[in-house]
């Protein structure tokens, strides 16, 4: 067999092993790789840093456990800065997977920031099925959607909940979810509301015009994202800590796509070489 | 049942679908079969929980009786299962359909094409602008496919290699998802079950 | 009767979605009260729907093991779980300790290694699948390579790499997926119509 043909025919299984062990190496030993942030994410920072103490949001956690890795961080750091501008956060479910991220991260909040009272100035809401049907009914009779909320009380004992009237009422809601136009179809329809979102990298390259036309003041995806997110909140986790495997995957994979298409060329030149003598 | 009865749970049956890439395994696929069965499980559960608490809860505690309507309807819907009385649940799913074909509708005009084709009217005053028009322009022209004229056809190519960068920028950050996601099941078996490093 | 099966779903559709869009050109308070009502109908009926997948699952998985199939066993377990699932759920919903240990620890870790998995497939089509046969692949592929690039640590051995990906992703990215984005509004719109008006029969089922 020539080189070329074991280029070619190599066991997929040792390609398994070395991206193992390439993502394994850097989370027992940092390599502490540095972590530029990108303006998008600094733009994004400053749309959640120029939120008023007493505004209204809504935080939507709308993602499944398939995609946790890259969104939990992102609902972490989010929520530690939503929790530091002193917001009255409302928090939203339209995904049948996500509610204990949102009891997770209501109840981080809770014991963090002495100054949350649940009910007071956060309210985490239950699953509501129908996604972009449940949203535009948030949009057109919020308060008339929901009787109890995420824990199974009542909403109407909320201190909160009888300040609100309606959609309108909210400044900004920040979205953390896999798509966008499912949630971003209804809520541009609240007048003046602002739309920030988190999102999965595969998923935000349809995400890109929306923010680009100004759309949605904030947008960040991936893991990436989160990680940068982290540094600016100044709460490193889990995100910062993956970047040096994700540097090694991605500098891997590079390496993979060049080597198999080096193999690719110089088969099928070989294979054009042995036609033309055949040929002759 | 304690966490880390639980922890060591969750690795079992993670390194068992992890399995299937050495070679598929009976491991592999009784969590396979138990995954499919919890999805739906919790799926079912949470459809429940819906229904008894925007439906049946309001219905009895605060004498809502209209909603018996959607009640019923959402009732049929489970003929779906016989294929004798496939047809009680037609109206329901016509209705389902219907009014989220109506949301969407409204919604796709507003915020998908008309705010968009208005960000694309920018000022030609920078280089990037022009090429941000002009590559917008070209791209959206590939997908009129009923007149196709000869002089277009540059112009088109041109959309094309737009949308190519598109969905490299796609696969680029579909494999930085990837990566993160495999990277999240590592933290669980290294730093939560086998508690190495942090 | 036979208005009833195949007449009156059209006309079910037609009417809930013409309430839903007059409202937005009709300023009438209690048009927009019922088109609301609606909506809530329309969040009952998802939540119901949450719950169809069961039927078609346990006819399959009972029938395996009704036939006493080679797969049987795992059947046992598919309805084995699900049984456990709807048992708990249902006594305790979603908010009970003992569900969200089942949640934590079964559903979490499974839904989250099924994609993880497709980290290995990544691999494996990046070295065999991934071939540059012609001009608008090259360009794909440069495009993902510099894409990949923009993570922080190329940063350092290659400064210019990050801002050569920033611009890619705010001009020709955002350029390209802006005319994806308005073919699929254009697309959604027709089909959402022909759904509407009734062209579109495919989701109301078979059956007589």
């Amino acid at each position: 067999m020539t080189m070329i043909q074991k280029l070619n025919s190599i066991d997929v299984r040792i390609l398994y092993l070395i991206m193992v062990v390439a993502a394994i190496y850097p989370l027992l030993n940092p390599i502490g790789l540095p972590l530029p942030i990108t303006d998008r994410v600094r733009d994004s920072y400053a749309a959640i840093d120029a939120l008023q103490p007493g505004d209204l949001v809504f935080y939507g956690i709308d993602y499944s456990p398939t995609q946790e890795a890259e969104m939990w961080p992102q609902t972490l750091a989010i929520g530690h800065h939503l929790a530091r501008k002193g917001v009255k956060i409302v928090m939203l479910n339209m995904i049948e997977g996500a509610y204990r991220y949102e009891e997770r991260i209501r109840d981080i909040i809770l014991d963090e920031y002495p100054e949350y009272q649940y009910g007071v100035n956060i309210i985490a809401l239950p699953f509501t099925a129908g996604r972009e049907a449940a949203f535009m009914s948030v949009v057109q009779d919020f308060k008339g959607l929901y009787t109890y909320d995420l824990a199974g009380a009542p909403v109407g004992d909320l201190p909160l909940w009888n300040e609100i009237n309606g959609a309108g009422d909210f400044t900004m809601y920040v979205e953390l979810a896999d798509a966008a136009d499912w949630w971003l179809r209804p809520m541009s329809q609240v007048p003046g509301l602002q739309l920030w979102t988190g999102t999965v990298a595969s998923g935000a390259s349809t995400m890109a015009p929306l923010y680009q036309s100004g759309q949605m003041v904030g947008f960040i995806y991936g893991m990436a994202g989160a990680a940068e997110y982290e540094v600016l909140v100044k709460k490193p986790g889990s995100a910062a800590a993956a970047m040096d495997t994700q540097s090694m995957g991605h500098a891997l994979i590079i390496l993979f796509v060049i080597l198999g298409n080096i193999g690719y060329q110089a088969q099928k030149s070989a294979e054009a070489k042995a036609k033309a003598a055949a040929k002759k | 049942m304690s966490a880390t009865t639980g922890t060591w749970l969750a690795a079992f049956l993670t390194l068992g679908l992890f399995s299937w890439m050495w070679k598929e395994n009976p491991w592999f696929r009784l969590v396979e079969h138990i995954y499919v069965g919890c999805a739906l499980g919790h799926l079912a559960v949470t459809g429940y929980q819906n229904v008894v608490d925007i439906a049946i809860k309001p219905l009895t505690q605060t004498g809502k009786y209209i909603l018996i309507i959607p009640l019923i309807m959402g009732l049929l819907l489970f003929s779906r299962w016989s294929r004798k009385y496939m047809w009680a649940s037609r109206s329901s799913m016509g209705f389902l359909v219907g009014t989220l074909a109506a949301v969407a509708m409204n919604g796709a005009i507003k915020a998908q094409l008309t705010q968009q084709v208005a960000a694309t009217m920018m000022p030609l005053n920078s280089i990037n602008n022009i090429i941000f028009v002009v590559l917008t322009a070209s791209a959206t022209l590939y997908f009129v496919f009923t007149l196709q004229q000869k002089w277009a056809l540059p112009i088109i190519d041109l959309g094309k290699y737009a949308m190519m960068i598109a969905f490299g920028a796609t696969f680029g950050n579909t494999v930085m998802s990837r990566i993160s996601l495999f990277t999240g099941r590592l933290q669980f078996l290294l730093f939560t079950w086998l508690k190495i490093g942090s | 009767m036979q208005f009833i099966k195949s007449k009156l779903p059209l006309v079910v559709t037609f009417v809930a979605a013409f309430i839903i869009i007059a409202q937005f050109y009709f300023d009438i308070p209690a048009w927009k009260t019922l088109a609301a009502e609606l909506l809530r109908w329309n969040v009952i009926l998802a939540a119901f729907a949450l719950t169809l997948g069961i039927g078609g699952i346990v006819k399959l998985h009972w029938g395996r093991i009704a036939r006493k199939s080679p797969t049987a066993i795992y059947s046992a377990f598919t309805l084995g779980t699900l049984a456990l699932f709807l048992v708990i759920g249902i006594a305790q919903t979603t908010r009970g300790t003992t569900y969200g240990w089942l949640y934590d620890y079964i559903y979490n870790p499974v839904a989250a290694t099924s994609y993880a998995t497709t980290f290995f497939f990544i691999t494996s089509a990046a070295y065999r699948a991934f071939r540059i046969k012609n001009s608008y692949a090259a360009v794909l592929m440069i495009s993902a390579i510099l894409m990949m690039l923009q993570v922080g640590a190329f940063a350092a051995f290659m400064p210019f790499a990050p801002k050569i990906s920033a611009w890619l992703w705010n001009i020709p990215t955002s350029a390209g997926m802006r005319a994806v984005v308005i073919g699929g509004a254009l697309s959604m719109v027709g089909n959402s119509f022909r759904v509407i008006v009734g062209l579109e029969r495919g989701h109301l089922g078979g059956g007589e």
